[in-house]
């Protein structure tokens, strides 16, 4: 169990919002998104040497807030053995039933721990420096419906509590001298209905309360809603926005 | 005076239920009123908050008769959309009402979707934070807040609205006393000077009845609907829990029956202790638990020792601080402090959930360190405060053979039976643990621990959320135990449960560190101490020292207090 909990415990650590303010934090929410759209664009290649490029383009821009690099190392050793044991499988099974040559698969594997690496700092960027409400305000004024959107604060909100739960609850089913670690797999399966059963029972309650909660606050009274936040494209978000499709552009267009 | 909620001859029907969970109440309340709404668990005092606010039938569906009028509308038919400008709503769990991650952007929330516009929407947040003076609070993540933060924010964001009715469901159920203290006095100010009209469904009601215009006692009808003051003997009759002082004058057959320590209540005692001499304090408080760790200080091997304990969370907060703790076979010991001091942080190195970051514990001389949850179980059950974080068999008799069979203990059903049969659970061994009531899921989640018979047992906040009655029977259960010679060990808030129960020692939590440790009646008495730790004393204990008497005499509750006085009163 440790090896899921601590992949999710740190992938979900860094999906959240950080109080203290950085450089992204002044960005607007738009600014951001074009960001990741740009990102997209720059790992959407083959080649290794522009995939380097955006490595290094990413990381650059990481510097404009360094305790993102802390963040991102925490969700990359998180990943490690999920990435490793996905590559070692493909390596393995590429070179057997395909025939492939060794070099090529394990390159191809090289381009995947590198778009993962530009992915993660992107993301986490704009994970620890933009709250769920601030990306449903910019993607309301790109046109979408809020009502849909709220389902990604909820999901962001909850997702500690759901978490702090179930670890209470995995504490309070070893009290009991339960051993997930011990018997046969069937049991083991077995087992882990103690732990299951009473997460969906007490994530049905939370739902229940969350309905109440929604209904309590008006939420979906309407089809629109006001926001107590004016975004704003200033002038810092032009050049950051400018800076980073150039970046793709460069990679797309005058590397080789 | 305005009438602002009218129920008529409500009866409610839930969905495939039989019997109803409300019959024939009727109840009217009046512009800036502050009522509350006592009974029993499962009385439903929830029940009606829904009615009164249109989630039955809207949401949950069944039958329910009557009218139910809130500022004029029949929310029966309109549901609660109708009267959201004027009705603020503090639910039971206000951690999961709140959906944002911002403490700002939640309290604008429900302003967002009203369609307020931005000029309105900062006035009215600003106002909000300041009359709750949570200004501290505003960029703040909503999941790192404590209890007391969250209701305050969830309190900010209803007053946000300007309702008019504010009505809150069982708000003091996980705050500890400094919270509890710091809500009831925001909620009475804002009945006084803002006129709101206040709805409380509590049980807590020691702290909160001296502010209260009005008590209902609810049992699925309506048995009293009054003042406080002569509503007494119906909450005695209740069940329902009363503060100390009122018990006291009940006892001593007194007619002035005050609802906090005022006064004329002290005018009262003072002629009555005016007849007791220092030297009748000739008193045994009849604590029939034998206390083993004086004798046990340098001879015994304790059956837990913690040595110079530190913990820190993955995060890097400190969490313990330099814990040493001796505690004796057949103790019964009080782990006190407030919420975040670290009680439960403590007890979670008892069976080793927790591994020491610095220090050591042993258990009966085996080191936390190297043995397994599952050996360090078999002499430690801890009893964690949600019975539902347990629960996932079938039946209730398969729930306690589940421990058994995790010890070792395969065809046990007769050792499972026998411990339901001693905690009154044998009837409903064949049903779902889902199925019974509060206080029976809480003795099946006790019993589910008890049954493999570890000497140490552990209980973490028993009594958040059960009702006074249900706090009796656990008294007495825990009382029961502890007389079998196991050592019993409780981490609680709640002093004047602890005050009731027959401890032997008191430990003091702070900030992580043991302040305090020491008998019951040393640390009660000791103002400095529970200062420091946030907690207030049992109300007797204020009583007493309010009446100078401490030097004599250390009652803890009203009934060893009425005793005292009764023995002091026969000798002269």
């Amino acid at each position: 169990m440790s090896i899921e909990k601590s992949l999710v415990k740190r992938v979900s650590g860094a999906l959240l919002y950080e109080e203290t303010k950085c450089f992204y934090h002044d960005l607007d929410p738009r600014s951001k998104l074009m960001y990741l759209v740009s990102v997209f664009a720059m790992i959407s290649t083959t080649s290794i040497l522009k995939l380097l490029l955006a490595l290094s383009f990413v990381y650059a821009l990481g510097s404009l807030c360094p305790r993102i690099y802390r963040r991102t190392c925490y969700v990359l050793i998180g990943l490690a053995p999920l990435v490793a044991l996905t590559a070692l499988f493909v390596v393995v099974f590429t070179v057997i039933f395909s025939g492939s040559a060794l070099r090529e698969v394990v390159l191809e594997q090289v381009k995947v721990f590198i778009r993962i690496a530009i992915v993660a700092l992107a993301i986490t960027s704009i994970a620890l420096s933009t709250t769920p409400h601030e990306f449903v305000h910019a993607l309301v004024k790109l046109g979408f419906k809020y009502t849909y959107l709220y389902a990604l604060v909820i999901a962001v909100r909850f997702i500690p509590l759901v978490f702090s739960e179930l670890s209470s609850i995995y504490d309070a089913q070893r009290s009991r001298g339960l051993e997930l670690e011990k018997g046969r797999v069937v049991e083991r399966l077995r087992k882990l209905n103690a732990i299951l059963i009473p997460v969906f029972v007490c994530s049905l309650l939370r739902a229940r309360d969350l309905v109440e909660a929604l209904e309590l606050k008006g939420f979906g009274y309407s089809n629109k809603r006001t926001f107590y936040r004016n975004l704003k494209f200033k002038k810092i978000d032009v050049l950051f926005t400018t800076l980073t499709i150039l970046l793709a552009l460069i990679i797309h267009l005058f590397i080789p | 005076m305005e009438k602002v909620i009218v129920l008529k001859n409500i009866t409610y029907f839930y969905p495939s239920s039989t019997t109803p969970a409300l019959e024939n109440v009727s109840l009217e309340i009046k512009k800036g009123e502050f009522v509350v709404i006592a009974g029993p668990s499962g009385g439903g005092k929830s029940t009606l908050v829904r009615i009164i606010l249109g989630f039955i039938p809207h949401i949950y569906g069944g039958k329910l008769h009557g009218e139910v009028l809130v500022e004029g509308v029949n929310v029966v038919e309109k549901g609660f959309k109708a009267i959201i400008d004027d009705v603020g709503v503090v639910m039971q769990n206000p951690e999961n009402q709140v959906v944002n991650v911002v403490v700002e952007e939640e309290i604008a929330f429900t302003l967002e979707n009203l369609m307020y516009k931005f000029e309105d929407i900062h006035r009215r947040v600003n106002d909000a934070i300041k009359i709750l003076g949570i200004e501290h609070l505003r960029n703040r993540l909503t999941h790192t807040l404590s209890s007391g933060e969250i209701q305050k924010v969830v309190i900010a964001s209803a007053l946000a609205l300007d309702p008019k009715i504010l009505v809150l469901d069982e708000p003091l159920a996980h705050l500890d006393p400094r919270g509890a203290r710091e809500l009831i006095l925001i909620l009475h100010k804002l009945c006084r000077e803002k006129g709101i009209t206040i709805v409380i469904v509590e049980h807590r009601l020691a702290e909160m009845i001296k502010y209260a215009d009005r008590i209902v006692v609810l049992n699925r009808r309506i048995l009293f609907d009054g003042e406080p003051t002569i509503a007494i003997d119906e909450l005695l009759r209740a069940g329902v829990e009363v503060p100390p002082i009122l018990r006291l004058l009940k006892e001593l057959g007194r007619n002035y029956l005050p609802l906090h320590i005022d006064r004329e209540s002290i005018e009262v005692l003072s002629k009555e202790v005016v007849k007791c001499t220092c030297t009748d304090n000739s008193i045994n408080y009849n604590n029939s638990i034998t206390t083993n760790s004086s004798a046990c200080e340098n001879n015994c091997e304790p059956a837990i020792l913690v040595e110079n304990l530190w913990y820190k969370y993955p995060n890097g907060r400190i969490a313990l601080r330099d814990i040493n703790l001796k505690i004796f076979r057949g103790e019964f010991v009080a782990i006190i402090g407030a919420n975040g001091a670290g009680k439960t942080t403590l007890i979670k190195h008892f069976n080793g959930l927790l591994k020491p970051w610095r220090g050591r514990v042993l258990v009966f001389g085996r080191d936390t360190r190297s043995s397994t949850v599952a050996e360090l179980a078999k002499n430690v059950g801890i009893v964690f405060q949600n019975p539902l974080h347990q629960f996932f068999e079938k039946t209730v008799l398969n729930e306690v053979l589940f421990t058994l069979s995790n010890f070792g203990c395969r065809d046990c059903t007769d050792r499972a039976l026998e411990i339901l049969r001693v905690f009154g659970l044998e009837d409903l061994a064949n049903k779902s643990p889902y199925e019974l009531s509060v206080g029976e899921q809480r003795r099946l989640a006790i019993a589910s621990i008890l049954v493999y018979e570890p000497p140490i047992i552990v209980l973490d906040e028993p009594t958040a959320g059960i009702d006074y009655s249900l706090k009796l029977e656990l008294l007495k259960m825990l009382t029961d135990i502890a007389r079998r010679g196991k050592t019993v060990i409780v981490v609680s808030h709640d002093i004047e449960f602890l005050a009731l129960a027959p401890i032997t020692r008191v430990i003091v939590m702070s900030n992580g560190s043991v302040i305090a440790d020491s008998s019951p009646r040393e640390v009660f008495y000791n103002t400095e101490v529970l200062e420091n730790s946030y907690i207030t004393p049992p109300q007797i204990v204020q009583l007493v020292k309010q009446l100078g008497l401490e030097k004599c005499s250390r009652p803890l509750n009203s009934y060893e207090f009425a005793d005292y006085l009764k023995r002091c009163w026969s000798v002269h």
